[in-house]
């Protein structure tokens, strides 16, 4: 089972584009150039590796149920 | 008594009660601070607190509920004098001992005084209370003259930039962030620096300062109103003076976080831990690797389960409006491939046929896949073939 049951939610106002999701979680974040924001790009993934993300962001901007 | 004592209630010490909870440890917590205040993240104490309509009070790590629900007993205002094992326990204010079956010490930095650099108008910068007293000599612009070009130092330079300063900033090295970054690679960060007008001046030793403003090793004198010290931090470790815990440049720690005691433990800035990742056996004074340090230990705490620490040490400095970001360690020989691509900018690092380190300047996509390539030891071709192609 790979993140069925995951809602995953990037919070733009809080996100400070420090790109730890993305090493975390390179297939699921990504960071937009232009707004130097997180944005996610799916929501299915390796569910440890996208709750690593969401536990290293420094401004907690990465929230996960399920 | 059976339980975790964490002396030291910065992100460090806060990040242990936190994860040894998420762990499933149920046992008694314990968490100690010197300040009063209710523990705050440091980051911004550099960057958004010092300006003019930063708020009074800085965010808490957590808020003081968190606290109550996680059963986490908070002491505030409690300084650790003493540390004694077996069992082991930390002495309070050189009167009250607090025991557990666990202890870490997470007593974290001060800044680094200089000989003769003193006076009412020179400050140093580490806590809150630093902050607010610098946001407040900032009010009224005047020559701010800034010692150190590390990355304290050029965040405190820019805020007051911002805020009208004319700013001077005197380093002693030849470039700028050369502990972090090496000879080379400084001048990528700087360049915000140099487009707002900042004096930067490298090989500057300075010798004192006086009442006209700093006086430097040559008998020339910058003038100053206000003088900010950005000269490094030194560990809180001397309180644990004849514990038995060995202590050399911050409490000596394997890649576990275990000191030379059995059960006591060790995470942050005050920690010298060695890295798996880098080889390196040296302190990092970054606010992901106290989380990455403050994990590992938890986790070996709570479950048995102890895991050396093997993630790049990573950080970001927030200068004007740009972004840097650093991951990795670089040394002073590492080989250094730069890329510059309007305000955006990259450079690797690495030795020995292997990528070291990845510095950005706005361009924080890189740095997360950079550091994807570190932590899974990429190569220094491959490394270079991505970068050429990410900054075409």
């Amino acid at each position: 089972m790979k993140g069925t049951t995951m809602k995953i939610t990037v919070d733009p106002a809080r996100c400070q584009g420090y790109a730890n999701c993305v090493a975390a979680a390179p297939d699921a974040f990504d960071i937009d150039d232009v707004t130097g924001k997180a944005v996610l790009l799916r929501t299915e993934g390796d569910p440890g590796e996208i709750r690593e993300a969401a536990r290293s962001c420094p401004v907690a901007a990465i929230s996960v149920e399920g | 008594m059976p339980g975790v004592i964490i002396v030291g209630a910065s992100v460090a010490g806060v990040s242990v009660a936190e994860s040894l909870r998420e762990h499933g440890y149920s046992g008694p917590i314990r968490l100690f601070g010197a300040e009063s205040r209710l523990p705050y993240d440091r980051p911004p104490l550099s960057k958004a607190l010092l300006r003019a309509d930063a708020p009074d009070d800085p965010p808490p790590l957590r808020p003081r509920s968190w606290y109550d629900e996680a059963g986490v007993e908070l002491s505030l205002g409690r300084r650790a004098t003493g540390l004694v094992t077996g069992p082991h326990g930390v002495v309070l204010d050189e009167d009250d001992l607090a025991t557990g079956d666990h202890l870490v010490i997470a007593t974290g930095a001060r800044a680094r005084r200089l000989p003769g650099v003193d006076g009412p108008r020179v400050h140093y910068l580490r806590d809150h209370d630093d902050a607010g007293r610098l946001r407040t000599a900032l009010a009224d612009p005047g020559r701010l003259v800034v010692l150190g070009a590390g990355f304290i130092g050029l965040e405190v330079a820019a805020a007051a930039v911002d805020r009208g300063w004319n700013v001077t900033v005197l380093e002693r090295e030849p470039g700028p962030l050369t502990r972090v970054l090496g000879p080379r690679a400084g001048a990528l960060c700087v360049r915000p620096h140099l487009a707002r007008g900042t004096d930067l001046r490298f090989g500057a030793a300075v010798a004192e300062t006086c009442p006209e403003g700093v006086r430097l090793e040559d008998g020339s004198v910058v003038p100053a109103d206000l003088v900010v010290v950005g000269a490094g931090a030194v560990p809180n470790a001397g309180w644990l003076s004849g514990s038995g815990v060995e202590v050399s440049d911050g409490v000596v720690c394997d890649a576990h976080g275990r000191t030379s005691v059995p059960g006591v433990w060790a995470v942050g800035d005050v920690a010298r831990w060695r890295n798996e990742l880098t080889g390196r056996h040296q302190r990092v004074e970054q606010w992901t690797s106290a989380r990455d340090q403050a994990a590992l230990v938890a986790r070996a705490i709570a479950t048995g389960d102890s895991r050396g620490w093997a993630t790049p040490p990573y950080f970001w400095s927030d200068l004007f409006e740009h972004k840097v970001q650093f991951c990795g360690h670089a040394a002073p020989d590492s080989t250094v491939w730069t890329a510059q691509n309007g305000n955006r900018a990259l450079a690797l690092f690495g030795r020995a046929e292997r990528l070291e380190a990845v510095l950005t300047v706005d361009a924080p996509r890189l740095l997360g896949l950079g550091r994807r390539r570190l932590a899974e030891r990429g190569g220094w071709d491959e490394a270079v073939a991505w970068a050429k192609e990410a900054m075409a």
